[in-house]
C-alpha cells in the first residue's frame, strides 16, 4: 500500500513543501486528506497498515506523521510507540469521538495532538501548522522571547503578561502553568503532562489542583471565563493554549 | 339429555363427564388398587380422586398403618389424582355422601377383608355402598397379596396413665359412697343409675381402657356393697344376674357411644384448625405478588401451625439448591443437609427425619411441587423428634407445601409474564428506533448524495455549487450528531459510568461553547455563571454531553439569530442550570414529554431521532440530579436540570511560593 510515486511531485519544482507521512486504513479518509494536503503544498506519503507506515516513516523522514488510532493490522499506541523508540517527529492523533481514554493514552505516550472524527480540514492544517512550528522552535533551539495570541502578550524573557494594555500579576505556579502551556501552544496538554511539568513527578494525580490554578488563570486572562479564547479544555483529556486567535 | 334423564328417572345428578372416586384402606393392597383406579380413570379419560376415610375405629390403627394410608395419598398424588381425607362415623355413609357431592360416577373399592363372620354380623362396606349407591357405579377391586390390617392398637386419645385408671377408680368409689348413704332410702334401680352416671363421667373424661375398668368395678361394687347378702360377691336371687348383665352392657355402650362422640369431636377440632390455618395461608398467599413475601408468609403460617424450625432451599443458576434467607426461617443448613434436600428436590418425594428415606438428616425435606415440577424444597425440623410420625401432621404439612409450591410458582410464572412483557416493550422499541434511525439516517444520506452527485454529473453555477457544498457538510454534520447520539444512548442504556470529580462549572460550559461556536455565531449567547459558584462533583464528558445536547436543542427549534441564554446558580445544596431561548416554547403537555424516548416536539418533528434529551435526563439522573422543562412567562423554553452539590469539595494546596 506504498504511496505512488506520482503523488509527492506536486510541487516538484518549487520549495518542497513539509513531507507528511499518513498512516490510515480507510481509502474515504486517506483520499479527502490526500486532495487536501496536497493541495497545501504538503508532500504526502500513505500507508494503509501500521506495519507499512513504520516502514514509510523510517524510509521518508517525513516532518509529520498522521496516525489513525484504529489500523487493523497494529494498535495504533503500538505503532506510535515503536515510532518514539527512534523519532522525534511530531504525531498527530486521528481517533473516533467519545474515545477520551485512547486520546490521553497516545498523548501521554508521545503524540503531539489529536483530531477528533469527523473533523475539518482546516481544523487539521491548523493543527498541523502548530505541531510543526513547535518543532521548528526546539530546532532552532531559542524560542521567541514573546508570545502573542489575540490580546494576550508574554514576555517571557521580562516575565510581564499583558491582556490588552494592562499588566496581569500572576503568582509563581500560575505563571508557571502558563509557560508550560505557551512551550507548547496549540497542542493539548494532559492533566498528568501538566502536572508533572509544573508540580514535578510526584504530583502526577493532583487534578484538583491542576483545574484550581487553571481556573484562577482563567479568570486573570479571558474577558468571560465561561467562553475562554485562551485558555482551552478538552473535556476529559486536558488543556490547550490557542496558538491563533 | 333432559328427556333421557326424565325417561330414566335419574336424580338430579348427571355426570357429564366420568369421575372416579377410589377409597382406600390401610391395608397394603391400596396401592394396586390406587393403580387400578387411575387404570379405570385413564381409560374413561376421567378425573380421578382417592380418598381415605378417617373413623372412629380407624383412629385405632397402628403407626404402620397410618403410614400406609399417607404413602398411599401420596402414590395417587404422584399419579395424578386429587386425595381427599374425610371423617365421619360410618364409613360407606360418607362416601356415599362425598361422591354425591363431587359428582362421582364409579366408586372403585377393595376387595372386604373382614373375616366372614364380621361380614355376617355387621355387613361388609362393599354391600353398603352398593346398597346405597343408586346411580353410582360401584367397582370392587381385589389386590394381589390381602395382607391383613395389622392389630389395631388401642389407645388414641390421651395415653392411657395410671391416672386416667385412678380417676376411674376414684369416680366409682365416690358413686358407692353416695349409694351407701342413699341405700336405705332409695330403691337400688336408682342406685343403678348412679353407678351409671359415674361410668358416663369416666367416658366423658379418659378413654376406652378406664372406661370398662369402671363399668365393670360398677357392676362388680354394686354387688359387692347393694346386693344380698352382702359385702360378698355371690348372689341369692339369681333375677340379678340379668341386671347385672343389663347393667353392663348398658355401661359398656354408653362409654363407648361416649368415647367415640369425644373422638369425632377431637376430629373435627382438629381438621377445624388445619383447614383454618390452610385457608388463612392460602388467603394471605393469594394476596401477595413478588416471591419473597410468599416464602415469608409460608414460613409464618408453617411456624404457627408447627413448632419447629424451617429453611425454604430454592434452585439457583444451575439447577442446584439454594439456602434462601426469609425471615423467621432459622433452620441452619449445612452441606450435608443441602445434599438431602437436593435429593428431595431431584426426586420430588420427602426424605431426611423420620422417613425412610435418608433418616440420618437432623430435619424433614418436603419437596415444594407445582404443576410444572418442583420449585423447591421445605426442611422442618420439629422441635419434638417425633412430631411428623402421624400421617395427619404429615399430610398437613404437605399440604402446606403444596400450597407455598403453588404460590411461588404463581409468583415465577407472574415474573416470567412480566419478563415476557418487558421483552415485548423492548422489541417495540427498538422496532420504533429502527424505523426512526432508518428515516433519520437516510434524509440527510438522500441530501449528500443528491448534492454529490449533481456536482458531479450536472454543471452548476458556482454559486449553486457552494450551496451544493453547504448542504452535503450540513448533512454531515446532522448524521453526525444523530450516530453520536445513537452510541451514547446505547452506552448509557449499557449503564453509564460517572467519574464524578469536583469541577468548575465555568470550565464544562466555556469548552462547549467553544466547540459549538461555529454554529452559535450568529446567534447572541448570553452566559450567566457566578464566579463564586461551588465546585460541582460531576463527571465533565458527560456534562458536557448535555450541555451540548441542549443547546444544539434550542439551537434546532428555534428561529435563526434569536437568543440563548445559559444561567446556573447555587442555592447551597445543589446547582441549577439553565438554558432558555427565545422560541415558540414548548407546546402544551409537552414538557414532561420530550424526554421520552423518540419523541419530537410537534414543531420540528423531523430533525432529530428525538433521543436528545432523553440523554439529558439519563446521564443527570446518574448524577443524582433532576431535569425539567417549562415555557418561560415572556416566550420560550427554558430547560433546567440539578447536580447535588454532595460531599466535602477538596482543599486546595496553598501556593507555597
Amino acid at each position: 500500500m506504498a504511496d505512488p510515486e506520482g503523488k509527492s511531485e506536486a510541487s516538484s519544482d518549487q520549495i518542497p513543501g513539509p513531507s507528511v507521512v499518513l498512516i490510515e486504513d480507510e481509502p474515504q479518509i486517506r483520499r479527502f486528506l490526500r486532495a487536501a494536503l496536497t493541495g497545501h503544498g504538503y508532500r504526502l506519503f500513505e500507508a494503509g497498515s501500521g506495519e507499512d507506515g513504520l516502514i514509510e516513516a523510517a524510509t521518508r523522514q517525513p516532518d509529520l506523521v498522521i496516525l489513525d488510532l484504529g489500523l487493523p493490522d497494529l494498535d495504533g499506541l503500538g505503532v506510535l510507540a515503536r515510532l518514539r523508540e527512534w523519532t522525534s517527529v511530531p504525531v498527530i492523533v486521528l481517533s473516533a469521538r467519545g474515545q477520551e481514554r485512547d486520546k490521553i493514552a497516545a498523548l501521554d505516550g508521545g503524540a503531539d495532538d489529536y483530531v477528533s472524527k469527523p473533523f475539518s480540514v482546516g481544523e487539521l492544517l491548523a493543527r498541523m501548522r502548530a505541531a510543526l512550528r513547535r518543532r521548528d522552535q526546539v530546532r532552532e533551539g531559542a524560542a521567541a522571547t514573546t508570545f502573542v495570541v489575540g490580546d494576550l502578550s508574554v514576555d517571557l524573557a521580562g516575565r510581564h503578561v499583558l491582556v490588552g494594555d494592562k499588566e496581569i500579576h500572576l503568582t509563581p505556579i500560575e505563571y508557571k502553568l502558563l509557560t508550560t502551556l505557551i512551550r507548547h501552544a496549540g497542542k493539548v496538554l494532559t492533566h498528568r503532562q501538566l502536572l508533572k511539568e509544573v508540580w514535578g513527578p510526584a504530583h502526577t494525580e493532583d487534578s484538583q489542583n491542576l483545574r484550581f490554578y487553571v481556573a484562577q488563570l482563567r479568570r486573570k486572562l479571558e474577558a468571560v471565563p465561561a467562553r475562554p479564547r485562551y485558555l482551552l479544555t478538552e473535556p476529559g483529556v486536558g488543556y490547550r493554549l490557542a496558538a491563533e486567535s | 339429555m333432559q328427556a333421557y334423564m326424565r325417561d330414566h328417572a335419574i336424580p338430579k345428578t348427571w355426570p357429564v363427564a366420568e369421575r372416579v372416586l377410589v377409597c382406600i384402606s390401610p391395608s397394603p393392597a391400596a396401592g394396586q388398587l390406587v393403580r387400578a383406579g387411575r387404570r379405570l380413570a385413564t381409560r374413561l379419560g376421567a378425573e380421578w380422586i382417592v380418598a381415605y376415610v378417617e373413623t372412629p375405629a380407624s383412629a385405632r390403627l397402628s403407626q404402620a398403618d397410618r403410614d400406609r394410608v399417607v404413602q398411599t395419598l401420596r402414590l395417587a398424588e404422584q399419579l395424578g389424582a386429587e386425595t381427599a381425607t374425610l371423617s365421619g362415623p360410618t364409613m360407606s355413609e360418607e362416601i356415599l355422601t362425598y361422591a354425591r357431592a363431587r359428582n362421582v360416577s364409579k366408586i372403585v373399592i377393595g376387595k372386604p377383608v373382614r373375616s366372614l363372620w364380621k361380614r355376617m354380623l355387621f355387613g361388609s362396606i362393599a354391600d353398603a355402598l352398593v346398597r346405597g349407591s343408586g346411580d353410582i357405579d360401584i367397582y370392587v377391586v381385589s389386590g394381589d397379596k390381602e395382607a391383613p390390617v395389622s392389630r389395631p392398637h388401642r389407645e388414641r386419645l390421651e395415653p392411657s396413665n395410671a391416672l386416667a385408671y385412678a380417676e376411674a377408680l376414684g369416680i366409682v368409689a365416690l358413686c358407692t359412697a353416695v349409694a351407701w348413704g342413699m341405700f336405705p332410702h332409695v330403691g337400688l334401680s336408682n342406685l343403678i343409675m348412679l353407678y351409671l352416671l359415674g361410668v358416663v363421667v369416666v367416658a366423658m373424661r379418659s378413654s376406652r381402657g378406664p372406661t370398662v375398668l369402671a363399668s365393670v368395678l360398677s357392676v362388680a361394687t354394686f354387688d359387692f356393697f347393694f346386693v344380698p347378702p352382702y359385702f360378698s360377691f355371690a348372689v341369692s336371687d339369681t333375677q340379678y344376674l340379668i341386671t347385672f348383665g343389663v347393667m353392663l352392657v348398658v355401661a359398656l355402650v354408653i362409654s363407648g357411644l361416649t368415647v367415640r362422640t369425644r373422638i369425632q369431636a377431637l376430629a373435627a377440632r382438629e381438621r377445624e384448625r388445619r383447614t383454618a390455618a390452610l385457608y388463612a395461608m392460602s388467603r394471605e398467599l393469594a394476596n401477595t405478588r413478588d416471591a419473597e413475601s410468599l416464602l415469608a408468609i409460608a414460613v409464618q403460617h408453617i411456624l404457627e401451625v408447627f413448632s419447629a424450625e424451617v429453611a425454604v432451599l430454592l434452585p439457583e443458576a444451575g439447577g442446584r439448591l439454594g439456602h434462601r434467607v426469609v425471615p423467621a426461617a432459622t433452620l441452619a443448613i449445612d452441606t450435608t443437609e443441602l445434599a438431602v434436600a437436593q435429593w428431595v428436590y431431584a426426586h420430588r418425594e420427602l426424605a431426611g427425619l423420620g422417613t425412610s428415606t435418608l433418616p440420618g438428616a437432623t430435619a424433614l425435606y418436603v419437596p415444594l411441587v407445582g404443576s410444572r415440577g418442583a420449585v423447591g424444597v421445605l426442611g422442618v425440623r420439629p422441635d419434638e423428634r417425633h412430631a411428623f410420625d402421624s400421617p395427619e401432621q404429615l399430610h398437613l404439612l404437605e399440604t402446606f407445601a403444596n400450597q407455598t409450591a403453588l404460590a411461588i410458582e404463581r409468583a415465577v410464572l407472574a415474573e416470567e409474564a412480566q419478563a415476557t412483557q418487558v421483552r415485548m416493550e423492548t422489541e417495540r422499541l427498538r422496532n420504533s428506533l429502527l424505523s426512526s434511525v432508518s428515516h433519520d439516517l437516510r434524509t440527510p444520506l438522500a441530501a449528500i448524495t443528491g448534492a454529490a452527485s449533481t456536482l458531479i454529473e450536472g454543471r452548476p453555477a458556482a454559486e449553486a455549487q457552494h450551496e451544493l457544498l453547504q448542504t452535503i457538510r450540513e448533512e454531515a454534520d446532522r448524521l453526525n450528531r444523530l450516530v453520536r447520539n445513537l452510541l451514547e444512548m446505547t452506552r448509557l442504556e449499557s449503564g453509564v459510568e460517572v467519574r464524578k470529580e469536583w469541577h468548575q462549572l465555568e470550565e464544562v460550559v466555556g469548552a462547549v461553547l467553544g466547540r459549538l461556536e461555529p454554529a452559535l455565531r450568529d446567534r447572541p449567547v448570553r452566559t450567566d455563571v457566578p464566579k463564586d459558584l461551588p465546585l460541582v462533583p460531576m463527571d465533565d464528558v458527560l456534562i458536557d454531553q448535555v450541555l451540548t445536547n441542549l443547546l444544539e436543542n434550542a439551537l434546532k427549534y428555534t428561529p435563526a439569530a434569536t437568543g440563548v441564554e445559559l444561567r446556573a446558580w447555587s442555592d447551597g445544596s445543589s446547582v441549577t442550570v439553565e438554558i432558555a431561548d427565545q422560541g415558540p416554547g414548548l407546546a402544551p403537555g409537552d414538557e414532561a414529554r420530550v424526554f421520552d424516548k423518540f419523541y419530537r416536539g410537534a414543531a420540528g418533528s423531523s430533525r432529530g431521532a428525538g433521543l436528545g434529551l432523553t440523554i439529558c435526563r439519563a446521564i443527570v439522573e446518574a448524577h443524582g440530579g433532576r431535569i425539567w422543562a417549562q415555557n418561560r412567562p415572556d416566550g420560550g423554553a427554558a430547560f433546567r436540570f440539578t447536580l447535588p452539590l454532595e460531599g466535602t469539595p477538596p482543599r486546595v494546596e496553598a501556593e507555597g511560593g
